[in-house]
């Protein structure tokens, strides 16, 4: 089929290709419903977006885009590419401006029925304590350069180190919380100047905390290895790494443009501004993109650290009781060096993730020990009016899209036009009647973040089930959101 | 005069058309696009004079670094621009140079920020120059 003059060749079901045409190196595949692509691909260059990606110097196998992708600045988002060590680019578009922007899941003791009447005291406590907004500033005072320099070196062991974190919460985070070869000292004054005063915080637009309710477990085997049941209570926080990331990102948007030149890099689009993997360039920017994924490992570590303690006092829980434990923290917007299969053979690559989340399998030595029998967790969460859900990774991921799998919704309508078309009282209403209590500082980020400015998180969860790059574990249910 | 702006839907951020008779015209209409996307309408409350200049080696990049200090100085400064005084834009060789004159201030609990805006991209930025006219499209990423 063509769209918007774009050629997809249909591969097998929920999985299309763009065959490599003028300078891509290699085709795009995308994976989608046919029904998403006739719905959602239509109104946007999110595929022209897929080929301008396949331009990257040194990419293997394939431009890959998951069913959540939608437009974004370089990379679509939902974009995944990985990139040959020696011979590839690093792209600062192929994680985007909130570096390691991701969310984090964990469960509690609690049943639905012991918390359903105390939700709108527990929220607003949470409220309370959890800094939300635009400009937010942390519950932890203003970071000292050497402290702040710690969280970028070492991220979640950091707040491990500050009685934030308990050894489960740092063994049950992607990378354990701390990604190497980070260098604080190559960030630049401004970034730790925007980073300083809001380690801890939840920021504004679609980042939010969740109290859920598992109302369908899928897979018995995983729901029991990750400690889910039905009916419990769980939290759900969706991050990153704030003004520090921005900054990163930004600064060397600007390098990589020089970079560019320097190399002889032909591009389609600024925004895919690169250099070399093995470059001075290319290395250092990633030892800062490092720095900004462990402060944001440590901002979602100190929310999680809030929501326990608020829980156990607004519920009148010992710790014990309450049980309040991570079960997996994932990172959406990230590159990382990894080993896949190319053209059978192992080989470490640069993993660009834009909008997109590893989905490891069983048996693979960088899943936990104890969820190796059934495969790392995979977190996607819905928009604030549906569900979101609990997926496992799959060996068919590893072949396919180097581990990696969708990570949200996605959206679909603007905020501006969200904004015009929602009757915010009226929606407020509406999931009051569905049992959701709402949060917000400010009214107009409800209106934007209403349930139709995304796609329907059903259809993206299950094109990438029915793909076979991600199965269902289990379903959550929101009984209270914060926004900020 | 006919600096101008106007804001398009964009399925994720903010999009921006903006014009002017001059690049000075363009940059100022950039800049009131920018601050009318992060706070609702307010009084001038405290006058506050800051004088910069920037280097960039394109226009566009010109344009981002410009919109881009003013987002710095209200997110991790507190300070919040208001409008431009001065503004005068160079090339020199294969530098393009920005000196400006702007007035702001301190924020303040009487100013309501709407959102807060990660960084001024170089999607689809293209500064031309049209029948006297320069336009170009920025998008806020939000």
């Amino acid at each position: 089929m063509m769209i918007n003059e774009i050629e997809l060749n249909r591969i097998r079901e929920n999985l299309w290709e763009i065959p490599s045409i003028g300078n891509m190196r290699v085709p795009g595949r995308i994976y989608i419903s046919e029904n998403m692509i006739n719905k959602n691909l239509k109104t946007d260059d999110a595929l022209k977006q897929v080929m301008n990606v396949a331009h990257l110097p040194g990419i293997e196998k394939y431009s890959l885009a998951m069913p959540d992708i939608h437009w974004g600045y370089g990379f679509p988002i939902g974009g995944v590419a990985a990139t040959d060590l020696e011979e590839g680019v690093i792209s600062p578009g192929g994680v985007g401006y909130d570096i390691n922007c991701g969310v984090r899941l964990a469960v509690t003791n609690l049943q639905v029925n012991a918390v359903k009447k105390r939700i709108e005291h527990l929220v607003s406590k949470l409220f309370e304590k959890v800094p939300t907004g635009v400009g937010s500033q942390g519950a932890i005072k203003k970071l000292s350069k050497e402290d702040l320099k710690k969280v970028l070196e070492s991220g979640s062991v950091w707040a491990a180190e500050h009685d934030m974190a308990t050894q489960g919460d740092i063994e049950f985070t992607e990378e354990s919380g701390t990604l190497k070869n980070s260098n604080p000292d190559i960030v630049s004054k401004r970034a730790l100047e925007r980073g300083a005063n809001q380690a801890g915080t939840l920021g504004s637009g679609n980042h939010f905390l969740e109290v859920d309710v598992v109302d369908e477990i899928y897979n018995n085997k995983a729901a029991e290895v990750f400690g889910l049941f039905k009916d419990q209570v769980v939290v759900l926080i969706h991050t990153g790494s704030r003004g520090l990331g921005y900054q990163v990102c930004d600064d060397y948007l600007r390098q990589m443009g020089k970079a560019v030149q320097k190399y002889g890099i032909s591009l389609p689009d600024r925004q895919l501004a690169s250099a070399p993997v093995a470059s001075p360039e290319g290395e250092t920017y990633f030892a800062a993109m490092a720095c900004a994924a462990n402060y944001a490992w440590a901002n979602r570590q100190c929310l999680m650290h809030w929501t326990r303690e608020t829980l156990e006092k607004t519920l009148g829980a010992s710790p014990a009781s309450l049980n309040l434990q991570l079960v997996y923290d994932v990172c959406h917007n990230i590159a990382k060096k990894e080993t896949h299969i190319v053209d059978g053979e192992k080989k470490k690559v640069c993993v660009h993730r834009k909008g997109a989340t590893r989905a490891f399998p069983a048996d693979h030595p960088e899943v936990p020990e104890c969820y190796r029998s059934v495969g790392q967790p995979v977190l996607i969460p819905g928009d604030m009016g549906t569900n979101s859900y609990v997926l496992v990774g799959t060996e068919l991921a590893m072949q396919e899209t180097f581990g990696s799998t969708c990570h949200g919704a996605g959206r679909v309508r603007s905020r501006s036009q969200s904004k015009r078309v929602t009757d915010t009282a009226k929606l407020l209403k509406d999931l009051e009647k569905k049992g959701i209590v709402v949060m917000a500082r400010g009214r107009s980020t409800i209106a934007e973040e209403a349930p139709e400015a995304y796609k329907d998180v059903d259809l993206v969860v299950e094109a990438v089930c029915q793909a076979g790059i991600a199965n269902k574990v289990a379903r959550l249910n929101p009984m209270a959101v914060i926004k900020g | 005069m006919t600096a101008n702006y106007k804001f398009i839907d964009h399925t994720a951020d903010i999009a921006c058309e903006v014009s002017g008779d001059s690049l000075e015209e363009l940059f100022t209409a950039s800049v009131k696009a920018w601050r009318s996307s992060v706070v609702e309408e307010t009084k001038y409350l405290k006058r506050d004079i800051k004088k910069f200049k920037l280097k960039a080696t394109s226009k566009e990049q010109l344009l981002v670094d410009f919109i881009s200090e003013l987002n710095f100085k209200l997110f991790a400064r507190n300070w919040l621009f208001n409008f431009v005084v001065l503004l005068e834009i160079k090339q020199k060789n294969n530098t393009w140079i920005l000196s400006t004159e702007i007035e702001g201030m301190p924020l303040s609990q009487d100013v309501k920020i709407k959102q807060e805006i990660k960084a001024i991209t170089f999607h689809q930025m293209n500064i031309e120059k049209t029948e006297n006219q320069y336009r170009t499209l920025i998008v806020f990423d939000i």
